[in-house]
């Protein structure tokens, strides 16, 4: 996720949730005040108007009442119980009729009833000599009370509200003689709780506060309106309003305050009242949709939204500019990189000035591209220089699948890089060795860890075979273990077919030279020896030195093929137990004429036990030989020439010194340069070569050991030569020195 | 001297160092058979069953390492032995000599005719 998003969200989280959260803990607390102050004006209502309701019965009760003391219905009613007098009895209903519209336009009907219960005069004279449907009510006991009625359908199709109350003799004692019965217009109550009728009785104000949807009804035992609805017509009688506030009122007497269903199954916040006479149950019923009540909450809310909306966009704003401050740079910066790991490392930085961490890490990688392209121009000089060498360079992982080739592997081996890379190295020119030559190449560089070298067989892409000459060597982590194989190849064909000329060459000049010389040894031989007759002195002796001039001969072609093996590298060393001791005897044995003619003083000795050592028995022989050759020919007669053999740290040492002319002091240096002869030297024998020494030193060299000496010049020299006792693995030459 | 004369094969394309080789081994008391190339020493030892061979290793028609291989394959040739004698100081060739069973490498010049006899009585047993 990138950090504007990050930053965003975290702003968001930070500010726009309390926010949120502090709303809505708001909102539940203001809904709850809301609806307790509504419920508490619904109840202050509702009680209200319980009050007027019965301050308006009361009313008519008196009314009724002050209408029964009226001397003229109880003489009437006497007369009529008395005599029954027809004339009477309409004196009388004109009487009530003249006082109906007096007493109040809400009065419908006025009864007189006797004690029997039957109507004897009426406003309505049709009613007269019928039974009164509730004269029972009246009769049994309660007699002296007046009573309300439950309202009900009258004949006349209004509502009536009956009130009765006694009718009582003139003169003491007063003595119930019938029933006055009033019916009012039950729709009377409808103005008394939309506050019409008591602005009529003189109130100063209607109770408001229940908005548009707020109503107050009356619902009666049988849960039926018996008021009007705001929103049904002709409701009374005919609505039903089986809600709970009614049943609640009902069944337990109980007065509700709360959130309910109406009649309507809207939600309202309901206050009830129980209204209850002895002939009825009325519950009265304040109510007001919720919707309504909690109106101020939808404000409050949308409020909220608003403050939220601009808030929530404002922070998301300022998130936005304060995210893009910081990531632009960070932007910026990563193009830059991603530039330079795609390649291009000529990337310009852009100057981001900032003084914070982000113009550091600016700084710092400016720092590095630089440094990155320094190297990199390195690195290009070096792989250019890699790509364009003459010899085959790869690199392999470690199982020989090819990772890089240098250009020379198409004039090496005929195939193109693109063939090559993702192959197995060799696997389109090789094999062509034996099995076990490649299995000692890999178990040498992935099990031993160590490089490898060899010439090997090849076959190019046009077929033609060729020698090549191989060196792999694995790279290892710091672990320990194989990354890559790093293997340089070069075509030897060329220079094998040379050497091979050379040394067949050297080969065939030595065979041919030392043929003659055989002859002339071997016949000289034969007549020193005797074979043919006697010689005389002068004939022996001119024998003698055709004799020796061909020894020296035969020496001279033996030291030229040394000196061209050890050159050509093709000699070869072959390392088996012998004596050191049996080794000098056998070598001082051959210059037993020489030793014995100049009557030389020549002792051997070894420091403690003479070793035995695992040597080249030739090569050593070569060395041995051409130290005491030069110790012995230049040393006068009757000098002293000393050999001597210790070992210490599995070393042989052999030092021999002699008496001799020695070496001047400013030729020692170039002692074991080939064909060096010393002045000195020249002056006594002419006929060395000038290879003894520099074939000992090859020698020496070749098998790890070390020649040193020390001279004074007419005093003497002391040749010191260390050699392991032990020589390494045998060196595959293919020449034996001689 | 043993009354039986031991017989020597030389074969040697040299014609003066075969016959100085020749004229040496009378002297010393062989019976001594010539061959100038390992061809006619084939034949000569199939013939006369010499008890040593003296072998130079360049020659024409059959060189000396061929009739060494030869010789080897023959029943009377297996056992019989052979010294070279030769100027050539090649080790491959050594090394080939050797396998078949030669008895010694012997470079000419740097051998006398007197050390030759030596290492072939050496050989036959004879010292």
């Amino acid at each position: 996720m990138k950090i504007r998003q990050k930053l965003l969200i975290v702003v968001l989280l930070v500010t726009v949730v309390p926010v949120f959260l502090v709303s809505f803990l708001s909102f539940l607390n203001t809904r709850d005040l809301l609806q307790e102050l509504a419920l508490s004006s619904l109840n202050v209502l509702a009680e209200f108007k319980e009050g007027q309701i019965f301050f308006y019965l009361d009313t008519l009760k008196t009314r009724t009442v002050d209408f029964a003391s009226d001397g003229f219905i109880s003489d009437s009613l006497e007369k009529i119980s008395a005599s029954g007098s027809l004339d009477t009895v309409d004196t009388l209903n004109s009487h009530l009729i003249r006082n109906k519209k007096i007493l109040n336009n809400n009065l419908l009907n006025i009864d007189v009833l006797d004690l029997n219960g039957n109507i004897v005069g009426s406003t309505s004279v049709e009613r007269i000599g019928r039974e009164n449907l509730y004269k029972k009510n009246y009769f049994e006991g309660i007699w002296d009370e007046t009573l309300v009625k439950d309202i009900f359908l009258g004949e006349d199709g209004r509502y009536h509200l009956e009130i009765s109350t006694p009718i009582q003799t003139r003169d003491f004692p007063k003595k119930t003689i019938g029933i006055l019965v009033n019916h009012y217009d039950a729709l009377l109550l409808d103005d008394v709780l939309t506050g019409k009728l008591v602005l009529e009785l003189g109130a100063t104000s209607q109770l408001g506060g229940l908005g548009e949807t707020g109503e107050i009804y009356l619902v009666n035992e049988d849960k039926f309106m018996i008021s009007g609805s705001l929103f049904v017509e002709d409701a009374i009688f005919r609505q039903k309003s089986d809600t709970y506030p009614v049943r609640k009122c009902l069944e337990d007497g109980e007065e509700v305050s709360g959130m309910w269903k109406n009649y309507l199954g809207v939600e309202v916040l309901v206050s009830s009242m129980c209204i209850v006479n002895g002939n009825f149950k009325w519950t009265l019923i304040s109510e007001q949709s919720v919707a309504e009540a909690l109106s101020p909450i939808n404000r409050l809310i949308d409020n909220f939204l608003i403050i939220g909306f601009v808030g929530t966009t404002l922070v998301i704003l300022l998130a936005f500019f304060v995210a893009k401050h910081l990531s632009k740079p960070i932007v910026k910066l990563t193009e830059s990189i991603n530039k330079v790991s795609g390649g291009n490392l000529s990337v310009k930085m852009e100057d981001i000035n900032r003084k914070d961490e982000i113009g550091e890490l600016n700084k710092a990688f400016s720092k590095m591209i630089d440094r990155l392209q320094i190297s990199a121009k390195d690195l290009e000089k070096f792989k250019f220089a890699i790509d364009n060498t003459s010899d085959f360079i790869a690199i392999t992982d470690k199982d020989g699948i090819v990772l890089y080739s240098n250009k020379a592997v198409e004039s090496l081996t005929g195939y193109t890089i693109k063939e090559v890379k993702g192959k197995k190295i060799g696997s389109l020119w090789g094999d062509l060795m034996p099995k076990e030559w490649y299995k000692e190449l890999w178990d040498t560089v992935l099990i031993n860890k160590k490089r490898f070298s060899g010439d090997l067989k090849n076959k190019r892409k046009d077929g033609k075979e060729f020698i090549a000459g191989l060196s792999v060597s694995p790279i290892l982590d710091n672990a320990g273990e194989v990354v890559f194989l790093v293997g340089v190849e070069k075509d030897i064909t060329e220079k094998k077919r040379v050497a091979k000329a050379k040394t067949e060459f050297v080969s065939l000049a030595s065979h041919q030279l030392r043929t003659p010389l055989s002859a002339i040894n071997w016949y000289t031989e034969m007549l020193l020896g005797g074979n043919l007759g006697d010689l005389t002195k002068k004939q022996r002796s001119y024998l003698k030195e055709i004799y020796n001039g061909s020894q020296k001969m035969v020496s001279l072609v033996n030291s030229f093929l040394n000196v061209s093996r050890i050159e050509l590298g093709t000699f070869m060393i072959e390392p088996e137990m012998a004596s050191i001791s049996d080794l000098v005897q056998k070598a001082l044995k051959e210059f037993e004429p020489i030793i014995n003619e100049k009557n030389i003083d020549i002792k051997y000795n070894c420091v403690g036990k003479c070793p035995l050592v695992s040597v080249d028995v030739n090569l050593t022989n070569i060395v041995l030989q051409n130290l005491i050759s030069n110790a012995v020919k230049y040393t006068p007669k009757k000098g002293k020439v000393r050999i001597k053999i210790s070992q210490k740290n599995k070393k042989l040492f052999i030092l021999v010194s002699d008496t001799g002319i020695g070496i001047p002091k400013f030729q020692q240096e170039k002692l074991f340069t080939k064909l060096f002869r010393a002045d000195n030297v020249i002056k006594v024998n002419t006929d060395g070569t000038g290879l003894g020494l520099y074939i000992v030193k090859s020698i020496v060299d070749a098998v790890g050991g070390k020649v040193s000496f020390k001279s004074v010049e007419d005093k003497g020299s002391t040749f010191t030569v260390s050699l392991p006792l032990v020589w390494g693995k045998r060196k595959k030459g293919t020449k034996r020195l001689v | 001297m043993a009354k039986n004369k031991k017989i020597l094969l030389v074969v040697e394309d040299n014609q003066p160092l075969r016959e100085v080789i020749k004229d040496k081994f009378l002297k010393e008391g062989f019976e001594v058979l010539e061959a100038s190339d390992g061809a006619q020493g084939l034949n000569i030892f199939s013939k006369e069953k010499p008890d040593i061979i003296l072998l130079d290793i360049i020659m024409p028609v059959m060189d000396g390492i061929t009739m060494l291989k030869k010789l080897r394959r023959l029943e009377a040739g297996k056992k019989v032995p052979v010294i070279v004698l030769t100027n050539l100081a090649e080790v491959g060739i050594t090394a080939e000599a050797l396998e078949h069973g030669v008895h010694d490498y012997l470079i000419k010049s740097d051998w006398k005719l007197e050390q030759v006899v030596e290492k072939v009585n050496e050989k036959l047993g004879l010292k």
